[in-house]
């Protein structure tokens, strides 16, 4: 059933713009399972880190820029059976479409050349829809007015329109709901060679897009849909979105889920297609505004939100499987052909690396999310967007407060990211819920969930609690911790505060095993632990692209560590994680926006061996015995600068330690050169120095634990500048680069096991790795072998 | 208002009542509809039970009443987690409707922990009250549900859905209004008639074409329907549509079962058999064919349940009948089982031009 | 320009009904041998035996019909008429129940060739024929038992068949 001339696939890799999404669970996936079915994969990438591992999966890994140039490359120096771009982003679709019959026999896998192609080209999108008689807002673009008038008359207002310039520039979208409006539009100074273009305008309209799955054979399901709570007109990575779409009735669900469908069909798109709708409730008229023939930010917010593998699913579409015969790892089926029921709503908030209100629009400003699950809107409003730590949400409610009604009102007009907390302020001020909806583009059930939230957190200052009421307000997320100690003490059925699965529910995914939890309001407690010794690991907030790498990361090897040494790993945090699937039924992940898990009592305290913290704002001083704080401490910081300098990791069992992992750095001709596992190159009077300066440094330190030390050289000697105790944020390169596994090390340790003593120094800085990082400029990295790299050093030293 | 959910076996779930305030007893149905709760509300399929919703946010999509399966609601009581009072397209508000409706409701329940435990141990009877003591339960134990849902759901009187096209009987078991409109859509000139009208009377319509339709309880209690079906079969295309299809396999020697997992779900995927084509469609049944039985009967399996392999479709080898045992007209769910009225009238259209070409040949 | 009047999904369906109706008029298909005409006819053919293996779990023998030797009509439109070789059938059709496949139906010289091929190869006991298209125009009494889809067309107008297999799409269109 798979395709059977496809046997070595190259995968379009990532790139390292900030901009994009993380996609690296889902490459790992994709990887991973390619691997178990045989195929050889090779990598264009940018940052191996990315990759979430040392790079076992892939035949050749190839870091270069990820261009249209450098792929074709590799497809003519090694002539790949097909090409893979649904996990590049962006970039991945825009080489696609530039390698049209440059690359013989290759195949392209998912989305196809026509289909990248229109992504990126406005008039090629529009005709291929027209001509499917899918619902496309029409645009024209011309300096003939008896045209420009013609369209207008056929498309009816509201309209928006601009100005192309002949130097490419043009003037921004102006709003046009009238005839007085266009005759001043149309009157203003028509500069030489200027283009007028004109769209229906879809502002205020809601936003949904709705993903589904199709294999080669022509069978397709709807595996997730998603609303955004701010109208179009916000960027949808900017809104509060929601899954499932709560506000689509059978109809309106049906008619888009048959146009995403035949979307799919009109461009042949095998694996998976996410697809943009405007949909206005009023007079019933919708538009598609986007599809995304690739893995993306909407497919890694679905799997989290329905426990579908999509990502292991899309490998296995693109090459040719049928869509009920799928496997989670080779060997294990399970239903494919199904569409996702869940019952509980999920929800993603956008984050700022900045604190402060942010006005928002089309173009998106924001750097991260935040995923919460909850079984009403009340619940995931209140544990998500209104819980927001980082972005200071206490202080909005007060400085809110202080604007008079003429301010406020400004505030609901020009929308920003504390539009939620903005309407609630409005809402105190009794402003007419339905005059809200309509100026701000949020449909109405939202009001009314903000409108109880509101109620019920009055009753909480007012002080009149009883059972009744606390069991509304753990419904709706209200922080619980003290709430429901009440509810337990009741007498009366009352509902608890305790831990759900959140598996999909569905007859047809009964087996599919999952072991993710949220902690929410209900009866029946859910979570399912082994027998096995447990260690938690405190996962923290993520605020940059950075941090999620280092966060996906350093938790893929801590659980991968954990499992491996026969514990259970139980991953704890506002947003936990999105685990790759092979690991995601091995640990399980609780996500505990108000830290309740504690109170709740319900992982027996005797079972927990240890707890590895991860969040960088969060120290428990009741059970510090057991805390391993894993993010670096600063305990020593010297302000030396040197060309050169030594960046070392230790781990040390409290009496000796090992040093795995030297990363060499020195300037050279303007470069920064970086150098991995320079253990190896290193000589027998550099161990003696560094193994002196570091015993002297933990002369002091009995514990298990990491360092981290910086060293700089001064006239020929080494001397440590920096010292942390934890992990810092070299942990990928030292790890990625270093055969010898300080995480599982460190893990090994914790459980007890030794170093021994009398090690040679040949042994403390033993590391049999076969592959060298050299990283220039932060920026470049490249992959050397023993002989190579010696040359290289020769070069820098 | 505090209610309470209090099942057969005497799980109390407690929760907020809505809607109607009387005591309400009925069997308890898990639906997974993702939409559509005015179709599975007034759908005559609902005679005599409860339904708990399991979507989140029931009510946020307002109530369309374009969407009504028949003209007065069947259902006993409606089940439901979280709410909403406002509606995206300020339609009336769920709770509103159900009122009107004069339907008890409770929401605020713990759906999920209903939903597993009606999954653990097989569907109930329930009642919502408000109270929860032995008493209310032992009334529910003792409560026998009448087996006779056809007689209560099906009309009373003939009635036509006049058409320029192929002429349809439509024997109402519970007949949903979307099968309805599936057949005006396909110019289809239909009478709709009672579930006990003899063979005869529906041979005196002279129909090109036969539809039993979905409908509520046992087919077991319809031995009637049975007969006139082993009459009527010799001479028709008959499709059956759930209830419809259990009635034809049983006119015709096979045997049903109940269904470990009942499915109540508004898309779940269903193969056809020949091509491999994967559909997903409405189900709503409790019971299925018995595999052991098909072997040997004169059915072919033409569809089956992808995620537990239940028959969901048969066709007769030698005559002109089919049937399916999801909901081709959705109402609510997805479109693509739409085709199989479209099968059904080629059947017919096939049945008519051998006839036809019978006289030109011989 | 082209313009398609049948999609994938109605091809897949029409291809479906008809192998119903084989099973439905020959109380057991034991004795069914399918043959197709080259090109399209021969996928057609392989269509039929699959869904037919999936009901009711029995192979049924294809065999492949070159009838370009045979053909009286050298015109005629989507027969490639480069091959001229004749290809033996390779099973016994005597006492057979012989259904041909092709892709269309028009004026029915085809179908007489491929009849033709089929006498001198045997005696079937039953010729029967299955196309996915009848486009009318007959110019011999010849009528399809097992039709996908009937589509009435001017004699200027061309029909193409595109099949998976081959084409790389299920379609058909008009132009």
């Amino acid at each position: 059933m798979e395709l059977t001339e496809v046997h070595t696939i190259l995968i379009i890799g990532p790139t390292i713009s900030d901009k994009n999404v993380d996609l690296s669970t889902a490459l790992y996936d994709t990887v991973d399972i390619l691997h178990q079915l045989g195929y050889k994969t090779s990598i264009i990438v940018e940052d191996p880190t990315s990759l979430l591992s040392s790079g076992t999966f892939f035949d050749k890994t190839v870091v270069e820029k990820v261009s249209g140039d450098n792929v074709l490359k590799f497809v003519q120096k090694y002539h790949p059976d097909a090409i893979l771009p649904t996990v590049g982003d962006r970039n991945a679709l825009g080489i696609v479409s530039s390698l049209n019959g440059k690359i013989g026999s290759t195949k392209i896998l998912g989305a196809n050349y026509a289909s990248s192609l229109a992504t990126f080209k406005r008039d090629l999108f529009i005709k291929r829809l027209n001509k499917a008689r899918l619902p496309v807002i029409n645009f024209i673009s011309s300096d003939d007015e008896k045209e420009i008038y013609s369209f207008i008359r056929s498309i009816g207002f509201p309209i928006i329109a601009r100005r192309r310039y002949s130097n490419r520039h043009s003037s921004g979208w102006t709003n046009i709901n009238n005839l007085f409006e266009l005759d001043n539009f149309m009157a203003l100074d028509d500069l030489e060679d200027t283009k007028i273009e004109i769209e229906r305008s879809i502002r205020g309209f809601s936003e949904y897009s709705f993903t589904i799955l199709r294999d080669s054979f022509d069978n397709s399901s709807l595996i997730g849909t998603i609303e955004d709570i701010e109208p179009i007109g916000i960027h949808h990575l900017d809104s509060n979105l929601i899954s499932p779409a709560i506000s689509l009735n059978d109809s309106k669900l049906q008619r888009l889920r048959n146009y995403s469908i035949k979307l799919a069909r009109v461009f042949n798109i095998i694996g998976v297609c996410t697809v943009h709708f405007a949909y206005n409730h009023v007079t019933n008229e919708c538009y598609i505004t986007e599809f995304i023939p690739r893995l993306s930010e909407e497919t890694k917010f679905l799997e989290y939100a329905t426990s579908y593998p999509v990502a292991t699913a899309v490998a296995e579409l693109c090459v040719g499987f049928h869509l009920d015969k799928l496997q989670l790892d080779a060997g294990n089926f399970f239903n494919g052909a199904t569409e996702p029921f869940v019952d509980h709503i999920t929800s993603r908030f956008p984050q700022w690396n900045t604190p402060g209100q942010k006005y928002l629009g089309p173009s998106k400003t924001s750097n991260s999310s935040i995923i919460v699950n909850g079984f009403s809107l009340e619940e995931v409003l209140n544990k998500g967007a209104l819980n927001d730590k980082l972005n200071n949400n206490f202080n909005r409610y007060e400085e809110l407060r202080k604007l008079d009604d003429d301010e406020l009102f400004e505030k609901i007009i020009h929308p920003t990211n504390w539009m939620l907390d903005v309407l609630m302020e409005a809402m105190r001020r009794n402003f007419e819920k339905p005059v809200l909806s309509e100026i701000t583009g949020i449909n109405m059930p939202y009001l009314t969930a903000l409108q109880n939230i509101i109620d019920n957190s009055l009753i909480i200052r007012e002080g009149e609690i009883d059972g009744h009421n606390v069991e509304r307000m753990v419904e709706m997320g209200v922080k619980g911790v003290g709430h429901s100690k009440l509810l337990l003490d009741s007498s009366d059925i009352v509902t608890k505060s305790v831990v759900k699965s959140k598996t999909a529910i569905s007859v047809a995914n009964k087996n599919y095993p999952n072991h993710n939890y949220f902690v929410t309001a209900g009866i029946s407690n859910e979570l399912k632990l082994s027998d096995r010794k447990k260690i938690i690991v405190r996962t923290p907030i993520i605020t940059s692209k950075t941090d999620t790498t280092i966060r996906q990361f350093v938790l893929f090897q801590l659980a991968k560590s954990i499992d491996q040494n026969g514990l259970e790993p139980i991953i704890i945090g506002r947003e936990p994680w999105n685990a790759p699937l092979a690991m995601r039924r091995k640990i399980v992940e609780i996500d505990d926006p108000h830290m309740e898990m504690k109170a709740l009592n319900l992982i027996p305290n005797d079972s927990i061996l240890n707890i590895i913290d991860l969040s960088k704002n969060l120290i428990d001083t009741e059970d510090d015995s057991r805390v391993f704080q894993f993010s670096a401490q600063e305990i020593k910081n010297i302000d030396l600068q040197a060309d050169t300098s030594a960046r070392v990791m230790v781990v040390s069992d409290g009496e000796n330690f090992l040093v795995p992992s030297v990363i060499y750095r020195t300037k050279k001709n303007n470069h920064l050169y970086e150098v991995s596992s320079v253990n190896n190159f290193m000589s027998p009077e550099n161990y003696n120095e560094f193994a002196h300066l570091i015993a002297q440094e933990l002369e002091s330190e009995h514990e298990v634990a990491i360092y981290n030390f910086e060293l700089i050289k001064q006239k020929d000697h080494w001397l440590v500048t920096k010292k942390y105790r934890g992990m810092t944020n070299d942990i990928i390169r030292h790890e990625l680069a270093s055969s010898v596994h300080v995480i599982d090390t460190l893990v090994k340790l914790l459980l007890g096991n030794k170093i021994g003593d009398n090690l040679s120094l040949e042994e403390i800085f033993n590391n049999f790795d076969e592959q060298y990082l050299l990283t220039i400029d932060d920026k470049r990295y490249k992959l050397l072998n023993k002989e190579e790299m010696e040359d290289e050093l020769k070069n820098l030293r | 208002m505090k209610r309470y959910l209090i099942l057969e076996d005497g799980t109390v779930f407690p929760g907020e009542g809505f809607g109607s305030s009387i005591i309400t007893t009925g069997q308890l149905v898990i639906s997974n509809n993702r939409t559509g709760i005015e179709q599975s509300v007034t759908d005559p399929n609902a005679e005599g039970q409860i339904i708990a919703f399991t979507i989140p946010s029931v009510g946020s999509s307002g109530i369309n009443r374009d969407f009504y399966e028949s003209i007065n609601s069947q259902c006993k009581g409606v089940v439901i987690g979280s709410s909403s009072i406002s509606t995206v397209d300020n339609s009336v508000s769920f709770e509103d409707w159900i009122t009107s409706l004069r339907i008890p409701g409770i929401k605020n329940v713990d759906i999920r922990a209903l939903s597993r435990h009606i999954a653990e141990h097989g569907e109930m009877k329930a009642s919502i009250m408000d109270t929860h003591d032995e008493h209310a339960i032992d009334q529910i134990k003792a409560l026998v549900l009448p087996p006779d849902l056809v007689k209560r759901v099906s009309t009373r009187q003939s009635y036509p859905n006049p058409n320029m096209g192929r002429k349809i009987v439509i024997v109402d078991l519970g007949l949903k209004y979307s099968i309805l409109r599936q057949l005006s859509y396909r110019d289809c000139n239909s009478v709709i008639v009672n579930y006990n009208s003899t063979a005869k009377e529906i041979e005196n319509l002279h129909p090109d074409g036969i539809i039993y339709s979905n409908g509520p309880g046992n087919p077991q209690d319809l031995p009637n329907v049975i007969k006139n079906i082993q009459v009527l079969q010799k001479k028709y295309p008959i499709l059956g549509i759930g209830l419809g299809n259990l009635l034809i396999a049983l006119a015709n020697d096979c045997q049903i079962e109940k269904l470990a997992t009942p499915h109540h779900e508004s898309s779940l995927a269903v193969k056809e058999v020949a091509s491999g084509k994967i559909d997903f469609v409405n189900h709503n049944h409790s019971y299925t064919l018995d595999q052991k039985y098909i072997g040997s009967s004169d059915f072919i399996v033409t569809n089956i349940c992808v995620a537990d392999g239940t028959i969901e479709g048969i066709r007769h080898e030698y005559l002109p009948i089919m049937g399916v045992l999801f909901e081709p007209e959705a109402a609510p769910g997805p479109t693509d089982g739409y085709y199989v009225f479209d099968e059904f009238i080629d059947l017919i259209d096939s049945v008519k031009q051998q006839e036809g070409a019978g006289n030109q040949w011989n | 320009m082209a313009k398609e009047i049948i999609d994938g999904q109605t091809m897949t369906r029409a291809l479906t009904r008809i192998t119903y109706e084989i099973i439905e008029r020959n109380k057991g298909i034991e004795d069914l041998v399918l043959v197709g005409i080259k090109t399209r006819g021969v996928f057609v053919a392989h269509r039929i035996e699959s869904r037919l293996k999936q009901l009711e779990n029995i192979s049924i023998p294809v065999a492949e019909l070159d009838i370009t030797p045979y053909r009286d009509d050298k015109t005629h439109e989507e027969k490639d008429i480069s091959d001229v070789k004749t290809q033996p059938l390779d099973i016994d059709i005597n006492n057979k129940h012989i259904i041909l496949t092709d892709d269309v139906l028009y004026t029915g010289r085809t179908i007489r060739a491929a009849m033709d091929a089929l006498m001198s190869a045997g005696r079937p006991k039953k010729i029967s024929l299955a196309v996915l298209v009848d486009r009318g125009h007959r110019e011999l009494p010849i009528r399809a038992d097992f039709v996908g889809k009937n589509i009435p067309t001017s004699q200027k107008e061309k029909i193409k068949v595109s099949m998976k297999e081959i084409d790389g799409e299920d379609k058909i269109e008009i132009e």
